[in-house]
């Protein structure tokens, strides 16, 4: 059932669940699908309303200290759905070697492997409408018509990947009748939890703090009691909730280890400072979106659409000691190409009129986990009474170092088959300007080690057993593929682990 | 450095040559300019005045002086008119070893591919070059520096 918290909860009440998951984005709708009808009184809390709200998504604004290149307020969305919203739809699996602690990345390695997470994968691709196509480039390839580079036997260091693209699935537009229609599972709108209170002795959540709220006025205040509670609040809101609930623990809940809010990870994206020079005759049509051929249309018929692009190899993110990245290009004829234009470097093709296509690149690229790249909270407060949040984005000093040994790699690659490549130096007029993807990851991180992390392997809090936490915060590490089908699957495994345990 | 004062000075195609050898061949304007071409230069009034860097280059020999330059900048091999720089030498090498244009062309299509093949590149100005192309433009700016 569907409940507007402002006509159905009196303040001072208290609502009780077996499961209390709080936030409507991708991870809390899959949560509490999973969970429905499985004989669990299931709880689901959105601060925000049915339809976006300026008010309420003023609750999410705050400030940058960090680069701030975006602002907090707009990669997110704050009502049903969450930032399924505005979503792009880009799905990837994470690769085997993004799970596994890597020598030249501090704070590397998650406490589960890909195999962990492959039937899950299967699980979300549904969820997220991507078909069942495989994702090996070669395989996939008789689908589209168009073929993948090949890769030399001397080029181990060069992949191609594959992105699917969802239509992009809408959580609240497709599954608010199953949500609406679940036994046993209530979701309530306009219930902003403020606080996680804790039992006298400090070693489970008691209740949660709920505020009723449009955003502008505050109705009043319930509880809920739970067996269990899991936040799927976002990237950020989840780190800031933990932090912002003090009054009985001065670091916030869960926050023994010091690490909630810390390790903040984008997809530092970089989008026109490194470009290439290709002979016409080279063949991109794997690297451009478009359809696969039918049967692996979707289900309702319409087109599924994929597109190639370039990564290295876990042999080069070794060899190299790489953060993982992929390339992709867009024709771009007045690209800037610094202090040799292309018309200069055109003369290296030596050919009497070389007919060369000029492209910009899009680099996705992992970021490293860096302790201070950080949510903290100001003494600002938003109308409901939260501290707002300061995020600290920071990308850690090597970061630059290793884009260099990546770009004069990716000029090796590129080179051979005929193109040139170039990417910003210190000589140069370009440089390179990290924007954001709207990825939040790693602020309260999945480890083996408690001291260096927020939850468990299943996602349950080291300091708390009854909290647990599911999206992109509980990344370990990133990756540099886009992160919904990754929550959408850890989302799917918590659920298991709910029913299971 | 001085000119060689006749042909038997210079070294012969295909055999080893030290710097110092190729730095001599590079000073002979009969070697770098001398590359009988069997196709592409048979309209050629004068074969022996053909620049072999304009023909190398397709007409772009003025561009390839700039990557040369930029090269050489970037590389920090300052260079006297007429000397030949260090990281020229593996270009110097091919015109000599080569008998005519055509092969060396063919010889610096394979090295170049090679090249990013084997990761033997080199940053100017942000482009990722093969070392051979990049050595064959700081050639062309040394050719024009002698010249």
């Amino acid at each position: 059932m569907l409940f507007d918290a402002r006509t159905s909860v009196a303040t001072g009440a208290t609502l009780y669940a077996d499961v209390c998951i709080v936030g409507s984005g991708a991870a809390g709708i899959t949560l509490a699908l999973r969970l429905a009808g499985k004989g669990l009184r299931v709880l689901l809390l959105e601060a925000g309303g049915e339809t976006f709200s300026n008010a309420v998504q003023d609750g999410y604004r705050g400030t940058m200290s960090g680069i701030d290149t975006w602002l907090t307020a707009q990669m997110r969305l704050r009502f049903f759905g969450g930032s399924t919203n505005h979503w792009g739809g880009w799905c990837m699996p994470m690769e085997r070697e993004d799970f596994e602690e890597r020598s030249w990345i501090p704070l590397s390695g998650w406490p589960i492997t890909l195999d962990d997470l492959t039937p899950y994968y299967r699980d979300a691709s549904e969820i997220v409408e991507i078909g069942t196509a495989p994702w090996d480039a070669a395989t996939l390839a008789p689908l589209t018509s168009f073929e993948p580079w090949p890769v030399d036997r001397r080029d181990t260091l060069w992949e191609t990947r594959v992105f699917k693209f969802s239509p992009p699935t809408r959580f609240a537009t497709r599954f608010r009748e199953p949500l609406a229609a679940a036994e046993d599972l209530s979701v309530f709108f306009h219930s902003a939890v403020t606080e996680v209170r804790l039992t006298a002795d400090l070693s489970r959540v008691d209740h949660l703090v709920v505020t009723i709220s449009d955003g502008v006025t505050v109705d009043g205040t319930y509880r809920v009691q739970a067996n269990r509670y899991v936040l799927a609040l976002g990237g950020l809101e989840n780190a800031r909730l933990l932090l912002a609930s003090r009054d009985q623990l001065p670091n916030g809940v869960a926050n023994g280890s010091d690490f909630v809010g810390r390790c903040f990870m984008e997809h530092p994206h970089y989008y026109s400072s490194c470009g290439l020079v290709a002979p016409d005759e080279l063949a991109f049509e794997f690297y451009t979106p478009k359809p696969l051929q039918a049967p692996s249309s979707r289900a309702d018929g319409t087109d599924q659409w994929v597109q190639g692009v370039w990564a290295p190899t876990a042999e080069a993110r070794r060899a190299h000691e790489l953060l993982d990245f992929t390339i992709q290009l867009h024709p771009f004829p007045e690209a800037e190409t610094g202090l040799l234009g292309p018309t200069t470097i055109a003369a290296l093709f030596r050919r009497p009129t070389p007919s060369l296509t000029q492209y910009v690149m899009t680099l996705r690229t992992e970021q490293a986990p860096d302790p201070e790249s950080r949510v903290t909270l100001t003494d600002e407060r938003d109308a409901l009474g939260m501290p707002r949040l300061d995020l600290r984005w920071l990308i850690e000093r090597r970061q630059p170092e290793a884009l260099h040994r990546a770009m004069v790699l990716a000029g090796s690659f590129f080179g051979e088959r005929g193109a040139r490549l170039h990417f910003p130096t210190d000589r140069g007029a370009l440089d390179w300007t990290a924007l954001p993807g709207g990825h939040h990851l790693g602020t309260t991180r999945m480890t083996a080690d408690p001291s260096t992390g927020v939850v468990d392997a299943n996602g349950r809090t080291f300091d708390v057993p009854n909290l647990y936490v599911a999206g992109s915060s509980v990344f370990t590490t990133g990756g540099s593929c886009n992160p919904t089908l990754t929550v959408v699957a850890l989302a799917a495994r918590l659920a298991d682990h709910l029913l299971t345990s | 450095m001085t000119r060689p004062s006749s042909n038997d000075d210079a070294p012969r195609a295909g055999a080893a040559l030290s710097r110092r050898d190729v730095g001599r061949a590079f000073l002979s304007v009969a070697l770098l300019l001398g590359l009988p071409s069997t196709t592409a230069c048979s309209d050629a009034q004068d074969p022996v005045a053909l620049d072999t860097f304009d023909w190398l280059f397709r007409g772009n020999r003025e561009r390839a002086i700039r990557i040369g330059k930029a090269y050489l900048d970037a590389y920090g091999e300052p260079i006297a008119p007429g000397e030949l720089p260090v990281v020229a030498e593996s270009a110097a090498r091919i015109l000599l070893e080569e008998p005519t244009l055509e092969a060396a062309a063919t010889a610096f299509d394979l090295a170049i591919t090679d090249d990013f093949a084997l990761r033997d590149v080199v940053v100017v100005e942000g482009w990722v070059l093969a070392r051979h192309e990049a050595s064959l433009c700081a050639l062309a700016y040394a050719e024009s520096r002698r010249a």
